[in-house]
């Protein structure tokens, strides 16, 4: 039951193990193109991977922050009565592949790292249909086999894999702006009894970031957040709240794999978490548009690369 | 696998965890199954009440009651172990030794519950099909980790004013449960030690497997099942029950 870690040569072993060409980095540039200009489309099968959690998708529908999906497995084999198995010529994994057809949810498009197959769009068809008429199998999938023994290997494969659904559900969002929606920030929760100097000090941070925090236009981290409460009196959740949301359009830019490469890049640099690697980044593209003084929605991608290029410009340049 | 779903060492060492941990149980399953069917085919072979089809009729090889002549089954293997549950009083015999697999069942046992299958098939049975019904039926062979909870394990009540007699029976009883409990915590893994108090308390599972609220509530529901096949269907089982869980708290207590 207890989760050991891997002796060293085993892990070695299989880190030379040869996979199949189409799934090498090459192979998979050669049939998406770059991860960064990356498109989500019914029937592909991705990689969606938060922290040490990872999973295969099906991807069964698409919306702006989320996607409909199915979770697909291909070691340890293990299928039951609810599953289908699509042949191993049909995939590129080059053995079958399980696919959890009643396990099918919503999960956030932050997620997703990198598509890894595409498959016929029968098969999401017939897995949305399921549960209506159904009908026949498509060509090269055939329903799973039912299991005699319900703690035998495939429950357990079962629970593991609902088990990372629902890690990934809870993997952390941008704070999104929803219509109508009224926030305060601190200097208006505080009504004038604000001591910037005092906050400063005990943030640590120049005076210019402590007043974009006390206007609602700068993220803070749980720590900051708690350090806040602390000095103003009042709640970490007032504290929480009075940062100003993100556009939901620079939000559902922002959680896009194609910008998680760019996230990862950033969080190593930084030493931060991809999670917070998205957010100030997110927030510096938000003010980067604010100052702005063209109407309309603004182009978020452009706004994040020319945040993300003048962060990384050396010292000194203009 | 790794290259498809893993992008960094830390998702790749989690999956690699994974794998190993699949692999061993498969093995320990494929083990038990080996030593299963050898067992089931000695009992066969042995009992008057079984015999092999003989070569030249339909399903030879295959078994089947004595004296039927029966077409080869094909039917739902769920039909059979329902009928292989439905035997009453199955006795699970005790360990005799800390390093071997847990017996199946003894032998009037498993005489009892191949003659309910084959009575449910209505035809042959390859030994394959009956070994899949008794590894269904007894999970516990093919796993060293065990245990069954009754839905209220409390409920025992007690004489207000026993009689001296009644005193000495109690004694006795008392006896009997703590030597029944303590074979079966000895037959429990020490993972399983630590689980067994906290069944009902999935939180402190999922915080002592280190896993989700999915895994935790398959190996609590694992271990409920395999209690109750080891308890038996004996008067004392409530009794067993308790001394079970309360060695199994001291146990975590002592470290």
């Amino acid at each position: 039951m207890s989760d050991q870690g891997v002796p060293a040569r085993l892990f070695e072993l299989a880190r030379r193990a040869q996979a199949p060409d189409a799934l090498s980095d090459h192979g998979l540039r050669a049939r998406f193109g770059d991860p960064a200009d990356a498109v989500i489309q019914v029937g592909q099968v991705w990689r969606a991977r938060w922290d040490d959690v990872s999973v295969l998708l099906l991807i069964l529908a698409t919306e702006a922050r989320d996607v409909l999906a199915a979770p697909v497995s291909i070691d340890p084999p293990a299928e039951d009565e609810r599953c289908i198995v699509i042949d191993a010529s049909s995939t590129a994994f080059a053995v079958e592949a399980t696919v959890w057809a009643d396990m099918a949810g919503s999960v956030p498009v932050r997620v997703l790292e990198r598509a890894v197959d595409q498959w016929n769009e029968t098969i999401a068809d017939w897995i949305l249909q399921r549960s209506g008429s159904g009908g026949d199998l498509p060509q090269g999938v055939r329903p799973g086999r039912p299991i005699s023994d319900e703690f035998g290997p495939s429950a357990l494969v079962r629970a593991e894999i609902a088990d990372d659904l629902d890690a990934l559900v809870r993997a952390p969002g941008l704070p999104a702006a929803t219509p109508g929606e009224q926030r305060q920030d601190l200097a208006s929760l505080l009504r004038g009894k604000l001591d910037l100097a005092a906050l400063c000090a005990a943030l640590d941070l120049p005076q210019p970031k402590v007043i974009r925090i006390v206007r609602g236009k700068e993220p803070l981290t749980t720590d900051q957040m708690a350090v806040v409460a602390s000095i103003t009196g009042l709640t970490t959740e007032q504290v929480a709240q009075s940062v100003r949301p993100l556009p939901l359009g620079l939000v559902v830019k922002a959680e896009h794999p194609r910008w998680r490469p760019a996230w990862q890049q950033r969080a190593r640099t930084y030493g931060i978490t991809e999670a917070q690697a998205r957010l100030t980044a997110s927030y510096g593209a938000y003010a980067l548009a604010a100052r702005e003084t063209r109407g309309g929605e603004p182009d978020w991608d452009q706004r994040l690369r020319e945040f993300l290029r003048d962060e990384t410009k050396p010292a000194g340049e203009s | 696998m790794l290259a498809v779903q893993a992008s960094d060492d830390v998702s790749a060492g989690r999956l690699l965890r994974r794998s190993i941990r699949h692999w061993l149980i498969d093995r320990v399953r494929k083990t038990g199954e080996g030593a299963l069917r050898r067992r089931l085919e000695q009992v066969l072979a042995a009992d008057d009440a079984f015999e092999r089809v003989p070569a030249g009729e339909e399903g030879a090889g295959r078994w089947r009651l004595a004296g039927t002549e029966v077409a080869p089954w094909s039917g739902r293997l769920a039909d059979l172990v329902e009928a292989a549950r439905a035997v009453p009083r199955v006795r699970i015999p005790q360990w005799s030794s800390s390093t071997r697999r847990s017996p199946v069942a003894d032998k009037a046992s498993i005489v009892a519950v191949a003659r309910a299958a084959f009575q449910a098939a209505g035809g042959s049975l390859e030994i394959a099909q009956i070994t899949a019904v008794f590894a269904t039926r007894f999970p516990v062979v093919l796993d060293p980790v065990i245990v069954p909870i009754p839905a209220d394990p409390d409920a025992v009540a007690r004489d207000v004013d026993p009689t001296p007699e009644e005193l000495q029976v109690a004694a006795d009883e008392e006896l009997d449960s703590g030597v029944a409990a303590a074979e079966i915590v000895g037959m429990l893994s020490p993972a399983e030690r630590r689980l067994l108090p906290h069944l009902d308390d999935q939180p402190t599972i999922q915080k002592i497997l280190g896993c989700g609220r999915s895994q935790a509530f398959y190996h609590a529901g694992r271990l409920k099942a395999k209690l109750v096949q080891l308890l038996g269907e004996t008067e004392d089982m409530r009794a067993v029950a308790r001394e079970v869980i309360r060695l199994c708290r001291e146990s975590e207590r002592d470290g």
